[in-house]
């Protein structure tokens, strides 16, 4: 027993959620699924502490490694492990599961099970993408989270969940695609390995380099998303459950700036650099333009996906200037974001499990018959444009000043994402929480329950907690990010003139 | 010293016990923000003592942020100007927690307010303490956001929402300012430190910086005047400066005493305090402070006349601290930081005092806050007249003494551009004249309205009196602001010398004999002042309020300054509309008709693609085919049964079988009969001869021995075996089978 605990670590956080389903598969019951779903949830969140507790932070290199041969003839292993990058995303997915489960334990009440059990399905298969060391493992698992993602956008969803479903998977699907053409392009260039570890000592032809980094890349920015590739995630966050939309914002976004970490930046360091100009001004303009469509939006889900293509925006332009400013702070963009748009969609679900109606001119003068859940709700939206003191301020404030060694335009331009940021959420709150009640449905809404306050105040005390003190967050990549910043030094000298030097 | 930590934290303590405690508390949140309040005060002033007697101290906290060579390590940093602030922050926040605990009785958010205003005092106290600059822009926003839940205390007002969202919101736009001069700052000094880039801003001077070389274009500007005027574009949000000066008006909103702490006396002094604090700095770049000059100047003069024209009471006493605080900022630019410091404490208290006094009027004519648009008058109010006068008055002969009496006025004279001096001189009068008489005016309005408009008061009786600011306290407070006033103004040599550590000086450009004549000046200053107040009571008592007369030109001016130029409206129509319609345009065109269309194009044009080949290739294609081929082949078929089987075949395959019959005949007849049959008979005939030969001879003759002896031998073994092996069907069935394909083998083979 003791053995399996030390040595296989990470293969037991990865069995838990499965076995989860296996026992809510043969359990009758309504509420002893939930339970049995948030005790497998929870489970999995203190085991990544335990995991957290036995990580060296010293250390660069990967922790808690496990090596199975799978499919011998084609050099397929099952390897999972963890570094100071993956690390801190494995804890947000074992961190927002179990709000996943709380805030579906009222509002789901048909096909209680298999909700549940996609809840789970996504959570293994989540720890498994961000540990994964071996390519055809993660593919596969990357997958598999599209699935039940799916089924909890049409089963689940709004009015209009079957086109959302269906443009989710048009987009996931043709992503995966190209991920596929990737990963087959790396196993045939890289000496027909599918370690990701041995993959990315190998160095790459200038033409297998630009062909495969830009295959990776598409995938990468499509699961992100990036500006042109964005539409998916407005609709199927606005469609989905509220425990989908969490899922979807805090922990499959992340997906894709974990690839950019894992695979683009250390496989393909020439061709990072080759079109990092182009990825860069991609990347301020999807902050800018990110908020000017949540500044639009009339519907408060909409409003909170947009938000998050334009935080997504920092969390790219700090991957892609290659030094450790930057690439932190895209990281703890990247945390700070699964929790505050977790947080903010938890909210806004709370709203309409009371009310039905996302659309912002529906609300107003909630602050009236709600103080608790206002308070709450304001503390996620002003952490949700980075005030200073929210955890959001952190990751954007390193992001720009990694930027800020590249072009001052560009954070000038990025500051100004800001700003609109503040405008809409400001203005929203504006809408939904000042002003009169207009309608009787708001004049007699009920504040929070137990079970919805034991949901946001964690996540409030974690978003003030990394905001004012974020060191403990940025040791535990410090070594991780500093390796591959070195990495990348090398390269980094012949940047093209495209970006102006200051 | 350490203990000194507790002049923040013990306010943040009272902001958590409120949060936390809330459901308990009842309407008791002043009894927990009142003695951290004041005794966070009773710390600063040991602080001051401590400064005082020993100098700057300071205190580590921990470490906020550690990547690679950018390390925040944040701290406390208390030295001259540091307890001047905390002094002016913390007291007139203990006066404004005592007054609020009595003006708010009776509010629904009663301890959300206690809490909020301590955690303002908080991270202004902050603020002000704070080692680096990275501290400061996260408390400089924190109050901004304190200042938005304050002004939105009375949310359920439709004009109060939009007021809260109108401050924050021009506040971090400014912002923008600031955060990008701390990221410049840390890209030019390699540190956030204040006190570590303040030691090494001498020797930055000739560091440049091209802040737009993305264009190919190659202007470098000098790293220091980007950095001031970045971080002054801050400062000119948070201290409401032209032309991002729109939102403190509307802040009014907020309950008066909020208005008396963050948007007179605390809040909208933190750019002066950035201004001075960063001051040797500033001092490098003879640009930026004339920039900031001409931005006080033009504030200042701009606040002053619009104030006058405004008939709420509070927006016009937040006009008059645009006003004042333009009047510091100029101060700035033109490098007296001193008196802009002395300004800033002095006004905060009087501006505060006024506030406080204003509401104390307000409510006991019984006008809730501002609702009415017009002024209460002359009410039963006469017996507060007076602190309110002589606060007034004070006020306005303060800029003179201040500006026109101190030795500081030799370092305007030292500014690189000559006009400055006669700028700053017509600036300054011009605003001591207009602040005299708007000040004079608002008194004089409030409460000495003629008879004939008298307020018609039904309800002046339902009055809350605020307990300590009863006008029976008040002149007592008014004594002692007056003589703390004095005696800063007597120890005027004192207070510039305690200062001198921390303020920058030009000194390369002092000239060496100070400029004659302070005396007059100064009495110069003090009788434009005081034509100003007369002015102001002359012309309104006489031409009944506007003062700018009755021909069409003075009217005209008198709208433009009633609706304060129509900044509000013009960000309105040319910043916040179109960004508005903008995003809704680019929502609708550029993200719903093409980012979207992208992938549904893709799809459709699949599908469509798909219904194509179906269509056409599938149905018409190859369907055509198949059923072609398959009528061809049913055709063929036929003309092959037709023509290749019935007439070919089947003709070939009858002559075949009539000619296999007629030559079946003919070998039956010839060959069978004739040939085969006789050679068969002849051969038996000779057999027959031959056996019968060999039958005589060798049979009966030799073998019949041999026989007879092996039949002996037979009969013994076979009576063996019958033994052993019966014989059985199944052994004769066998032996026959297989004698019958012997002998059909042999027949074959001989036949064949």
């Amino acid at each position: 027993m003791n053995t399996i605990f030390t040595e296989h670590f990470l293969s037991v956080m990865i069995a838990i959620p499965f076995l989860g389903m296996a026992i809510i598969a043969f359990i009758h019951d309504q509420e002893w699924i939930r339970r049995v779903a948030l005790g497998c949830t929870l489970g999995d969140l203190v085991l990544s502490l335990g995991l957290l507790n036995g990580f060296d932070f010293s250390n660069h290199g990967m922790q808690f490694v496990e090596r199975m041969a799978w499919m011998p003839t084609f050099n397929i292993q099952y390897a999972v492990g963890v570094d100071g990058i993956s690390l801190l995303l494995v804890l947000l997915t074992t961190l927002l599961c179990p709000f996943c489960v709380l805030c579906s334990w009222k509002s789901i009440t048909t096909r209680v099970r298999s909700f549940m059990a996609m809840i789970l399905l996504v959570e293994g298969a989540m720890i498994v993408v961000f540990t994964a060391l071996d390519l055809f493992l993660f593919f596969m698992l990357w997958e598999v989270t599209m699935i039940p993602m799916y089924f909890m956008i049409i089963l689940w969803g709004g009015p209009q969940r079957i086109a959302a479903g269906i443009k989710f998977v048009l987009y996931s699907l043709s992503g995966s695609l190209i991920l596929l053409l990737a990963i087959l392009g790396v196993y045939v260039e890289g000496g027909r390995t599918f370690d990701i570890l041995a993959l990315a000592e190998k160095t790459y032809s200038p033409d297998a380099q630009f062909w495969i980094f830009l295959a990776f890349f598409l995938a990468f920015a499509i699961k992100l998303p990036m500006l042109p590739f964005h539409t998916w995630l407005p609709d199927a966050h606005s469609e989905a459950p509220t425990a989908g939309s969490i899922l979807l914002a805090g922990v499959l976004l992340k997906m894709g700036g974990y690839g950019f970490l894992r695979f683009c930046l250390p496989m393909f360091p020439e061709a990072s650099v080759t079109f990092a100009p182009y990825i860069l001004w991609l990347s301020v303009a999807a902050i800018v333009y990110g908020g000017y469509m949540a500044l639009a939006q009339s519907d408060l889900k909409k409003l909170v996906a947009y938000s998050s293509v334009s935080h997504m925006g920092f969390v790219t332009l700090g991957i892609f200037v290659f030094n450790n400013h930057g690439i932190q702070g895209a990281i703890l963009q990247m945390v700070n974001h699964g929790i505050t748009t977790g947080a903010l969609f938890l909210a806004v679900g709370q709203l309409y499990d009371r009310t039905h109606s996302r659309l912002i001119q529906d609300y107003g003068g909630v602050q009236k018959t709600m103080p608790q859940f206002v308070a709450f709700f304001c503390l996620f939206s002003v952490a949700s444009f980075g005030l200073p003191g929210t955890c959001n301020f952190i990751g954007e404030f390193l992001v720009l000043v990694g930027t800020s060694f590249e072009s001052y335009v560009m954070v000038l331009l990025a500051m100004g994402g800001i700003v609109l940021a503040a405008a809409y959420m400001l203005w929203m709150l504006q809408r939904v929480v000042l002003g009169q009640p207009q309608n009787p449905t708001i004049s007699q809404l009920t504040d929070l329950s137990m079970r919805e306050l034991a949901t946001v105040v964690p996540l409030a005390v974690l978003i003030l907690w990394i905001g004012l003190y974020p060191s403990p967050l940025m040791e535990m990549m410090d070594a991780s990010v500093m390796h591959l910043v070195q990495h990348m030094a090398e390269y980094q000298s012949h940047l093209p003139d495209l970006v102006a030097i200051r | 010293m350490t203990f000194f930590i507790l002049i923040p934290f013990l306010p943040l303590m009272a902001v958590l016990l409120l949060v936390l405690g809330k459901p308990w508390l009842g309407e008791q949140g002043h009894k927990i923000g009142i003695p951290a309040i004041a005794l966070s005060f009773g710390f600063s002033l040991m602080a001051f003592m401590q400064v005082v007697s020993h100098g700057a101290f300071s205190i580590p906290l921990y470490r906020l942020i550690h990547s690679g060579d950018l390390v925040v390590d944040l701290g406390l940093y208390v030295d001259q100007l540091t307890v001047l602030l905390l002094l002016l922050v913390t007291g007139v926040s203990s006066v404004v927690h005592v007054y609020s605990s009595r003006y708010m009785i009776g509010d629904p958010r009663y301890n959300r307010f206690f809490a909020v205003i301590a955690l303002f005092t908080f991270s202004m106290i902050m603020l002000v303490m704070s080692n680096n600059l990275l501290m400061m822009y996260v408390f400089w926003e924190i109050m901004g956001i304190c200042s938005y839940l304050l002004i939105s205390h009375w949310g359920e007002r439709k004009s109060s929402a939009q007021a809260a969202t109108k401050a924050f919101l021009v506040n971090s736009v400014a912002d923008v300012g600031l955060g990008f001069g701390v990221i410049l700052t840390y890209s030019t000094f390699g540190t956030l430190d204040i006190q570590t880039i303040l030691a090494a801003a001498g020797s930055m001077q000739g560091t440049t910086i091209n802040l737009f070389g993305w264009l190919g274009s190659d202007v470098s500007i000098q790293a220091v005047t980007l950095i001031t005027l970045f971080l002054f574009m801050g400062a000119m949000g948070k201290s409401a400066q032209v032309p991002f000066h729109v939102w403190l008006p509307f802040a009014m909103e907020a309950p008066t005493p909020v208005s008396a702490l963050i948007h007179a006396a605390t809040m909208v002094n933190a750019g002066p305090f950035l201004l001075v604090r960063m001051s040797p700095l500033v001092i490098l770049s003879p640009e930026a402070m004339i920039f900031i000059a001409v931005i006080g100047g033009m504030t200042a003069l701009f606040a002053t006349v619009v104030s006058l024209t405004q008939v709420d009471i509070k927006r016009m006493l937040a006009f008059s601290t645009i006003g004042q605080i333009g009047f510091m900022i100029m101060t700035c630019g033109v490098g007296a930081f001193v008196v802009s410091i002395f300004h800033m404490l002095a006004h905060g208290c009087l501006k505060a005092f006024l506030f406080l006094s204003t509401g104390n009027a307000l409510r006991s004519v019984g006008v809730h806050e501002h609702e009415s648009p017009s002024f209460p008058r002359h009410g039963d109010v006469t017996p507060s007249i007076w602190p309110f006068v002589s606060g007034a008055l004070l006020l306005a002969c303060l800029p003179p003494f201040l500006l026109f009496s101190g030795p500081y006025e030799q370092l305007w004279m030292a500014q690189p551009l000559a006009s400055t001096q006669w700028t700053f001189w017509i600036l300054g009068f011009l605003t001591v004249f207009f602040s005299a008489m708007y000040v004079m005016r608002g008194v004089l309005v409030l409460f000495y309205q003629p008879v004939s408009t008298a307020y018609v008061n039904g309800m002046g009786g339902q009055t809350i009196q605020p307990r300590f600011f009863s006008p029976i306290h008040l002149p007592g407070i008014l004594a002692i602001i007056g003589i703390v006033g004095s005696l800063l103004l007597i120890l005027w040599s004192w207070f510039a010398e305690f200062l001198s550590p921390v303020v920058g000086y030009r000194t390369a450009l002092i000239p060496e004999e100070p400029s004659s004549g302070t005396g007059l000046q100064l009495i110069l200053a003090v009788a434009v002042a005081v034509g100003g107040v007369a002015v102001g009571y002359v012309s309104l008592t006489k031409f009944a309020g506007s003062w700018f007369g009755e021909s069409s030109m003075g009217k005209r001016w008198y709208v433009h300054f009633l609706n304060k130029l129509y900044f509000d409206e013009m960000y309105e129509a040319y910043v916040v509309l179109p960004t508005l319609q903008f995003s809704r345009w680019l929502w609708r065109v550029v993200d719903r008709q093409v980012f979207d269309a992208l992938i549904l194009g893709i799809a459709n044009v699949s599908v469509g693609t798909a219904k194509w080949l179906w269509r056409v290739v599938d149905l018409r294609g190859i369907d055509g085919l198949v059923v072609g081929l398959g009528r061809n082949s049913v055709g063929m078929a036929g003309w092959l049964w037709r023509v290749v089987d019935l007439h070919g075949i089947d003709r070939v395959v009858v002559g075949l079988g009539q000619r296999s019959v007629g030559f079946a005949r003919w070998l039956w007849q010839v060959v069978d009969l004739r040939g085969v049959d006789r050679v068969v008979v002849g051969i038996g005939q000779q057999s027959m001869g031959i056996a019968n030969w060999l039958w005589k001879i060798i049979d009966i003759k030799v073998l019949d021995k041999h026989t007879n002896r092996q039949g002996e031998q037979a009969e013994a073994a076979g009576n063996m075996r019958q033994e052993l092996e019966p014989r059985t069907l199944q052994h004769h069935l066998l032996v026959m089978i297989f004698w019958l394909i012997v002998g059909m083998g042999l027949l074959f083979w001989f036949v064949v």
